[in-house]
């Protein structure tokens, strides 16, 4: 029985650890990306149709800006939503940023820490660092 | 539509080892050790997890060499940001760059950079464990089923698709997977061959989710440990070092997963192990039935948990989506303007719902979905139902769902406002100044734009001007905007409010399309306790039991009639919560019994359980009863174990608590008794009715039992069905009931036979709570000449029923009757004993002005030769008393010479002689 447990035990140890080690970076650049790239998509679908809700504001472009229905209003009123389109694009184009830089660095990150791992360790030389 | 047949599970245990995995010598290879499985919607189900000592053991290293390793990684990652941190400490203060970050080369920084790889490998390690757990199947839509034998399904597990085929253990959470491997242990430590679901029974009940619904139930734990501890004792030891699974385990463990299905929960929880265990085994089953709960109350219990589980889920969802509907009168795309009148007269529900206000809406989903639907389709939507089945309610949901934004293109980016129409009515003074108000008011909706408007009882807007008859009233105003369609509205009314006013007025009821809010089941109306019961606890410290809210639920059903659920139930558990913290203080459970006791003092009808005093009082009821009455053994005896038939519960429901008939001379004590009845079964004699039928001869007087039809005069209620509408549980007697115009009689068969009369204006009202008692001289001198040929009283009764009573009752009227009965003349020795029961009334009411009032046998003799009548019976008694007893003491206290604590004594000849007390 004692065998028995030992065995177990080491076969469960050698199973855990090791392949956990193979699969990590298997599991890095394929769930993990999936996962990673998931949460960047819904979370500039979020910023799109209820951050800034787009959507909204184009619909109501030629509409005039608070119920004034005259020529003057009309025109102050695109000129106006104009800006806030440009300013409301803008932000879309930095969180977009943002999720793309976080999607670019999930893929170097584990190639950059080895990069630096062998820097460190035997002084390999950065490629773009003088 | 054909009925669909078959069944969405079915067992499915193999046929060699039926479930056990042991095949006689070794382990089952037919089912691959897998025993029995569960044919669910398609998919096979089966528990893969192996548990034995073995296992459990491997089970402990994994854990320990998991933590050891996650401690490692967390430790080594600690080290590495100490390294940098020493590095960085070693420049100087400030110039340690980011250039310097990747070109200092030490042994400390080369420690960092290796960790930051261990801390991704960390990173990698937890999002993996949570991803190895794997969630119950989400509920689909459409519900498969089968009609296929076991055996055959059986077979068909070789050809399905190995994706159909589940392993149901990883979707178990860790407490619910404990508590299967401490059965397994539970058993093993008892020396049993097998692990059954009552050992599971017993290891589930530690669990804080379980004692949750054991709470509910109004279970006492100790004494449920105790019951299954006795029936787990029953189970014969085996000297076996194997435990197995039973066939009924396995089925327990499969049960479970199923439950967490049809409740769309991710996992297998304790809880729902304790329903499939109460679903499968027949002795847990009967544990819990001897404790007073049924499987249903179990189901609905962790239903119950479910839905607050949902609720809490809901609400966050929906805040975290309405943090960005606009706060203000101002919408995203800003094309709205100020609306200052209107929000001078209105709540804006949008804004309430956003900062989550409001409460939650229940059981509505079909009439929120219709309502959308119509307003999407252009329309306005008038909510009509009967106040407090939920019309507000539904428009909250409605109010929830605009801020989340969950409501079709239309309604997105709108404010929902209600307008107060008391308020707008209110604010208006001079002539026409309400109509311009109004105008202004829409006006400012339509050029916002972005208004949906709440009208609550739109029919307080028919008929309101203040330019005279002539004009057009505000609801003409209105409809007219509405017509124009340039914004939307919800309004609501109740279907008496619509009929009467609001369908009149086609301006209206062209612009609305009704939607029908009835009131809710049973079962739906528990389910709305269940969601709103959590504030009354939150608010009273107090925690309901299941029963407590299914009596209230019923309670209200049966015994409040003139307002609908869920309102008057949830009046019942908000009185119900104040009054178990005032009784039994904070943190105690309101049972079905503090229900019961709420709804008698509110209604006066006995609901709680017997107490040993009231079913004493009960059993000698004909005693109780014989110190008011004198003789008439045969009617105290029949209405006697009619009141404990009722209290008993054994009666119909559907019909009044008994129908009696009383026949006898006048004076005998037929209003007595039912006076005596009152006073027993309802507590006063004030709860009597009493319709004195001699006034309702003319067929034209039923207008004024039961209301005149419309058009004919008064609008009121008829006499007998409002005084039963505001009184249900009380006693109706029907004085002289041969008097009344037969038509008027057969209003009385649907009442002794169905228990309800429907009055003038449409309302049925309930007769099922009344004790409905008729008298009648009928038949007098045939019943006087009978008592004194001495026949007995059965076949006095036969003859009245036969012949005397044939010419003014009907048959079937006599046959409703649960009982006629006979009342006899009064001899003269009663009439003594009458008396006797006389006097002490009016000892009684000296005794507040501190006299009392003694009479000697001779006086009360001679009262009796002067009361009695042998046509009038005791009645004259009443007479002689008043003139002999009542005008003398009157003549004494007026003139003083009687005061407190003097006695007076009633003597031969009429004469009151006086006792004077002590000087003090």
């Amino acid at each position: 029985m004692s065998n028995n447990v030992l065995v177990q035990t080491l076969k469960y140890i050698a199973v855990e650890i090791l392949w956990d080690i193979v699969y990590f970076p298997i599991w890095w650049y394929t769930k993990g990306f999936v996962r990673i790239y998931r949460y960047c998509s819904e979370s500039a679908n979020f910023h799109l149709h209820r951050r800034v809700a787009l959507g909204i504001w184009l619909r109501s472009m030629f509409k005039p800006m608070y119920g004034d229905y005259t020529k003057e209003g009309r025109i102050i009123s695109f000129f106006m939503r104009c800006v806030v389109l440009v300013w409301k694009l803008l932000s879309t184009v930095l969180w977009f940023l943002v999720l793309f830089l976080l999607i670019c660095a999930w893929v170097i990150l584990p190639l950059v820490i080895i990069y630096y791992i062998l820097y460190q360790l035997f002084g390999v030389p950065w490629p773009f660092v003088k | 539509m054909p009925e669909q047949e078959g069944k969405p599970f079915v067992y499915v245990p193999c046929p060699l080892c039926q479930g056990s995995v042991f095949d006689g010598q070794r382990l089952c290879q037919h089912c691959r050790e897998r025993g029995m499985y569960a044919w669910h919607e398609g998919d096979y189900l089966y528990w893969g997890r192996k548990i034995d000592t073995l296992h459990i053991l491997e089970e402990e290293i994994e854990r320990a060499v998991k933590m050891l390793i996650n401690g490692f990684l967390i430790f080594f990652g600690v080290i590495g940001v100490i390294g940098l941190f020493i590095t960085m400490m070693r420049f100087s203060s400030g110039t340690f760059s980011a250039q310097d970050f990747f070109s200092v080369r030490s042994s400390l920084m080369g420690i960092f950079a290796i960790t930051l790889l261990t801390d991704l490998y960390a990173y990698y390690r937890l999002q993996r464990e949570s991803l190895m757990e794997r969630n119950v199947k989400p509920r689909q839509f459409e519900t498969l089923l089968t009609v296929e034998d076991p055996s055959v399904l059986f077979e068909q597990i070789k050809t399905v698709d190995p994706k159909k085929i589940i392993d149901i253990a990883p979707a178990y959470t860790i407490d619910a997977h404990q508590a299967v491997v401490r059965a397994w242990q539970f058993a093993r430590k008892l020396g049993h061959a097998e692990v059954t679901p009552l050992h599971l029974f017993g290891t589930v009940l530690s669990y804080p989710h379980v004692q949750v619904v054991l709470g509910r139930l109004g279970l006492n734990g100790q004494a449920l440990v105790q019951k299954i501890s006795r029936s787990i004792q029953r189970i014969p030891q085996a000297r076996t070092a194997d435990v197995r699974f039973s066939a009924d385990f396995r089925k327990t463990l499969l049960r479970a997963y199923i439950a967490a299905y049809d409740a769309r929960q991710e996992r297998v929880d304790v809880q729902h192990l304790l329903l499939a265990v109460a679903t499968v085994d027949d002795m847990s089953r009967d544990i819990l039935y001897d404790m007073e709960a049924e499987l249903d109350d179990v189901i609905n219990v962790v239903e119950w948990v479910n839905i607050q589980h949902r609720l809490s889920e809901q609400w966050h969802r929906r805040r975290i989506r309405a943090a960005y509907k606009s706060k203000g009168p101002m919408n995203r795309s800003m094309t709205s303007q100020a609306t200052p009148l209107l929000d001078r007269f209105s709540n804006d529900m949008t804004s309430l719902a956003r900062i989550g206000a409001l409460e939650p809406c229940i059981g509505r989903e079909r009439e929120i979905e219709g309502t959308l639907r119509i307003m999407e389709g252009g329309k306005n939507v008038l909510l009509v139902g009967n106040p407090g089945v939920g019309k507000k309610s539904i428009v909250q949901g409605i109010a929830e769902l605009m801020a989340a934004e969950e409501v079709p293109e239309v309604l997105q980016d709108m404010r929902f406002v209600s307008v107060s129409v008391a308020s707008l009515v209110g604010a208006a003074g001079r002539q026409g100044e309400l109509e311009g108000v109004l105008l202004q008011l829409i006006n400012e909706v339509v050029r916002s734009g972005n208004i949906v408007l709440f009208i609550d009882n739109i029919q307080n807007m028919i008929g309101v001007s203040t330019q005279g008859a002539e004009n057009l009233d505000i609801s003409d105003i209105f409809a007219s905007a509405l017509a124009k369609k340039l914004f939307y509205c919800i309004a609501t009314t109740t279907p008496s409010d619509f009929r009467r006013y609001v369908e009149p007025s086609s301006s209206l009821t062209s612009v609305f399309q009704n939607v029908t809010v009835d009131e809710l089941d049973r079962n739906g109306t528990v389910r709305v306790l269940e969601g709103k019961v959590g504030a009354v606890e939150a608010k009273n410290q107090v925690y309901f039991s299941y029963d407590a809210l299914n009596r209230a639920v019923m309670f209200a059903e049966r015994y409040i009639q003139d307002r609908n659920q869920p309102e008057k139930s949830i009046a019942i558990i908000d009185e119900v919560g104040v009054y178990v913290r005032r009784k039994k203080g904070k943190d105690a459970i309101a049972t079905g019994e503090d229900v019961a006791e709420v709804v008698s003092t509110r209604t006066n009808v006995p609901v709680t359980k017997l107490t040993e005093k009231e079913s004493e009082k009960l059993l000698k009821l004909e005693e109780y009863i014989h110190k008011r009455m004198v003789n008439q053994e045969e009617a105290v005896t029949a209405v006697s174990t009619a009141l404990r038939r009722a209290r008993a519960e054994l009666r119909d429901i559907r019909r009044p608590i008994v129908n009696l008939l009383f026949l006898g001379p006048t004076g005998v004590g037929k209003t007595e008794l039912a006076k005596t009845v009152a006073e027993v079964y309802f507590g006063s004699e004030d709860t009597m009715i009493r319709v004195d039928m001699s006034e309702y001869q003319e067929k034209s007087s039923i207008n004024r039992l039961i209301g005149a039809p419309p058009g004919h005069g008064s609008e009121s209620g008829g006499y007998l069905t409002d005084a039963v509408r505001s009184q249900p549980f009380s006693l109706v007697l029907l004085d002289e009931f041969e008097k009344a115009h037969p038509d008027i009689l057969n209003v009385f068969l649907q009442v002794m036979d169905d228990g309800r009369l429907t009055d003038t204006a449409g309302r049925t009202v309930d007769f099922t709570n009344v004790i409905l008692i008729a008298t009648s001289n009928a038949g007098t001198s045939l019943i006087q000449d009978r008592i004194k040929e001495n026949i007995p009283l059965d076949q006095i009764k036969d003859e009245l029923i036969n012949q005397a009573l044939r010419p003014i009752f009907r048959p079937e009227l006599l046959n409703r009757f649960d009982n006629i009965i006979v009342f006899r003349p009064l001899s003269f020795e009663h009439i003594v004993k009458i008396v006797d029961l006389m006097l002490i009334q009016v000892a009684k009411r000296l005794s507040t002005k501190g006299i009392k009032l003694e009479a000697t046998q001779e006086a009360k003799v001679e009262l009796a030769e002067l009361g009695f009548d042998p046509v009038f019976g005791a009645r004259p008694l009443r007479r002689a008393i008043q003139d002999q007893v009542d005008n003398a003491l009157a003549t004494y206290l007026l003139q003083g010479r009687i005061g407190r604590r003097d006695v007076a004594v009633l003597e031969q000849g009429g004469r009151i002689s006086i006792r004077q007390a002590k000087v003090i």
